[in-house]
């Protein structure tokens, strides 16, 4: 059997000394797309951001597995370049940094890394021209500063369209659904759809269904207080959108306390 | 103020002021002298001096920049130059570098020239007169010192098509001289002009330039004016921008400070017609031991005026940054709009920023606001950067020059800003390592 893309196994993190991940165990092959859900603050974004490599996020005990080599070892900028995407839950805006020098400054990290050479200036127009139609992104975003002054909805596009130019193996999506009016949703959707392959992977934070039905995933997860404490298959998405978590809950205490 | 500090500078310089006793400058030095004599040298004591100890400057005996002539080769020079079509002049230690000096045709009336070659009693209206003396020791100082400089006038409706570029050149290498650069703009109604200044020191000895710039405009004239202060490591430079509207104008004055170990730039507009617009930029990076202080005072003396000052300190080592910004609003200038801001980034656990806004705001419909921001880079932001596959020394660069780059945008002269760019990236490339 080929080995998984992502084995996250038994992980525990902190937070300035207090635990947010309590042991979550994982396993992500490539070509599958699987979706956690799980109630505010149960620790879903930590745990993309502990995969991104956010220095904040202190690893306590257990391990990552990335394309077989041990995650935890790596720097952020390493993982980005391994192939790790996170699109953030909050993108932040950087004032006084172009959107289109900063993408070419990313995708050049990510050609050096694999040994290509860099792309020319004609080349790289060419590519974020067909990725922001992609993403139907407005190319006039593509002059102003990296996320500033973007709408809640252009700011997440904008993550879908870097993706897409980056190219990663695993991208996590951090509710990147929320926010986006329902046109966006589909085209999101769609984006991250034609990019699905069988040597790619993603995971999708999101509290709605609603995403689920465009983006199916193979495999539904409960993260529940730092523990995934329930998988299914896509149709756990929508018994959760029906019952919302308080069975789940009393499901996992029961299992704890067993 | 005190005179306790009235060492070992004065002498040389008073007896420069006094000699000449015929030319037509001579009774403006003697005004300068006289105050100079009387302000002295201001003291850590003195408040709005508490970040800039100019005691060092007051214990050295200069020698007046034009008793020491020099000459620059073009290497030296290269930085200062940009591209693309000016009227340059290149002053080195107070004389006019004849080769190096082009002016192009101008419009009817208006004046692009060195002090020396005009009658100054056609500017007497003004030279001397926009800068104040008043509590500026070293613009008495400059005064005092004064034999050259550039005079920019763009007459009514007129427009000076390219940039008027005055390169200011200090060298003392052996023992350090004082340098006394002036350059009046005036600029009539509806004219429209675009001043650029470059400052460069050049050699070991710890010299000092004392820049004046004065700036009068009127009725629906538009001065844009750019100045880059180049100064060596042992530089020092305390300058001073003046602008006076006398007729509802524009003003927008954009400084960028790249080196020197002693850095004060005093901004001061008195904007005494309703409706003036003004804007002063400054943007300074400072490293080592250096202190670079903005010091600003904007008087809004009458109804409806705007005016807007945004500085960014970058400061790594040991180098200090202050800004002290004073905004007056008279009882009669009501719906004055003024917006204040300084941001300082710190790359070191040994950099200091100090930063006072000062509002003295005497009329009640006015819209006053000023910010201030004291902090290291924003880790969120290098993280987004990081989590794209950029190392983290980029990442720094980056958002350093981001910082920065805020700040040259707002340079007025597009071909100085092309030149600035490298120049900038390469002066920041020694900073936050
Ligand atoms: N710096 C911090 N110090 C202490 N607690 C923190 C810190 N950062 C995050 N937390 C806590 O960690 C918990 C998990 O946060 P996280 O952002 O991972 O939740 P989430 O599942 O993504 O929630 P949401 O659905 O609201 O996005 C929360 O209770 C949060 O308050
Ligand atoms: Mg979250």
């Amino acid at each position: 059997m080929k080995n998984p893309m992502l084995d996250i196994r038994n992980l525990h993190a902190s937070v300035d000394g207090t635990e947010i991940l309590k042991g979550v165990n994982l396993t992500v092959n490539a070509g599958e797309v699987h979706s956690i859900m799980g109630p505010n603050g149960s620790g879903k974004s930590t745990l993309a951001r502990v995969l991104a490599g956010e220095e904040a996020y202190e690893v306590t005990a257990g391990e990552i597995i990335f394309k077989g080599r041990d995650l935890l070892e790596l720097e952020a900028h390493e993982r980005a370049c391994e192939g790790i995407f996170m699109a953030f839950q909050y993108p932040v805006e950087i004032p006084g940094v172009s959107t289109k020098y900063f993408l070419k400054a990313a995708l050049n990290a990510h050609r050096k890394h694999r040994g290509q050479p860099e792309l020319d200036a004609y080349d790289f127009l060419a590519l974020v021209k067909e990725m922001a139609a992609f993403v139907e992104l407005d190319p006039a975003l593509l002059d102003r500063a990296v996320n500033e002054g973007f709408s809640g909805g252009e700011k997440k596009r904008a993550e879908i369209f870097q993706m897409a130019i980056l190219e990663p193996a695993l991208g996590v999506l951090d509710e990147t659904d929320s926010g986006l009016d329902i046109d966006a949703l589909r085209i999101v959707a769609d984006g991250v759809n034609k990019l699905r392959g069988p040597d790619r992977a993603f995971v999708v934070i999101t509290h709605y269904q609603r995403l689920l039905s465009y983006i199916v995933p193979d495999v539904v997860h409960v993260l529940l207080d730092g523990r995934i404490v329930k998988t299914g298959g896509k149709e756990l998405a929508l018994e959760l959108e029906d019952k919302g978590y308080a069975w789940i809950d009393k499901d996992a205490r029961a299992a704890a306390s067993a | 103020m005190s005179t306790d500090l009235m060492t070992d500078s004065v002498p040389t310089i008073a007896t420069f002021s006094r000699r000449d006793a015929s030319g037509p400058l001579h009774d403006l030095r003697r005004e300068g002298l006289d105050r100079f004599e009387a302000l002295g040298f201001p003291t850590a004591r003195n408040e709005a001096w508490t970040y800039t100890n100019v005691k060092s400057i007051a214990k050295t005996e200069f020698t007046p920049a034009s008793l020491a002539p020099a000459t620059i080769d073009d290497e030296r020079l290269e930085p200062a130059l940009f591209d693309g079509p000016a009227h340059r002049i290149v002053i080195v230690n107070g004389v006019v570098d004849a080769a190096r000096t082009s002016i192009g045709p101008l419009p009817p009336g208006a004046i692009v020239a060195p002090l020396s070659s005009i009658d100054p009693s056609t500017v007497s209206a003004h030279l001397g007169r926009i800068a104040s003396l008043d509590e500026a020791p070293f613009v008495a100082m400059n005064t005092a010192l004064l034999t050259e400089g550039v005079v920019v006038r763009v007459p009514r409706d007129a427009k000076i098509e390219h940039p008027v570029h005055v390169v200011h050149v200090t060298v003392g290498d052996a023992s350090p001289v004082v340098n006394a650069p002036r350059t009046l703009v005036i600029a009539e109604r509806g004219g429209i002009v675009s001043v650029v200044e470059s400052f460069i020191s050049i050699g070991a000895a710890a010299n000092l330039t004392t820049a004046v710039t004065e700036v009068v405009v009127d009725d629906g004239a538009s001065v844009r004016h750019d100045r880059v202060q180049m100064d060596a490591p042992t530089g020092r430079h305390i300058s001073t921008v003046a602008v006076r509207e006398i007729g509802p104008g524009t003003v927008t004055s954009t400084t960028i400070t790249l080196g020197g170990a002693l850095v004060r730039n005093h901004y001061r507009a008195d904007l005494d017609t309703p409706g003036a617009d003004c804007t002063f930029n400054g943007l300074a990076v400072a490293s080592g031991t250096s202190t670079v202080d903005h010091t600003l005072r904007i008087n809004h003396n009458q109804p409806h005026g705007s005016s807007w000052q945004f500085f960014k300190n970058i400061l790594d080592d040991a180098a200090t940054g202050s800004f002290c910004g004073r905004i007056y609003v008279a009882e009669d200038a009501q719906k004055t709009d003024a917006k204040q801001t300084n941001k300082n980034m710190i790359l070191s656990g040994t950099a200091h920023a100090y930063t006072r806004p000062q509002l003295e705001i005497f009329a009640d419909d006015v819209k006053c606001t000023h910010g201030a921001t004291i902090g290291r880079m924003e880790p969120s932001q290098l993280f987004y950067l990081r989590s794209r596959g950029i190392d983290p020394n980029a990442a720094r660069r980056l958002l350093i020059f981001a910082f920065a780059n805020e700040t040259l945008a707002e340079v007025g002269c597009a071909a100085l800003r092309a030149r600035l760019e490298p120049i900038l990236l390469e002066r920041l490339s020694s900073v936050g390592a």
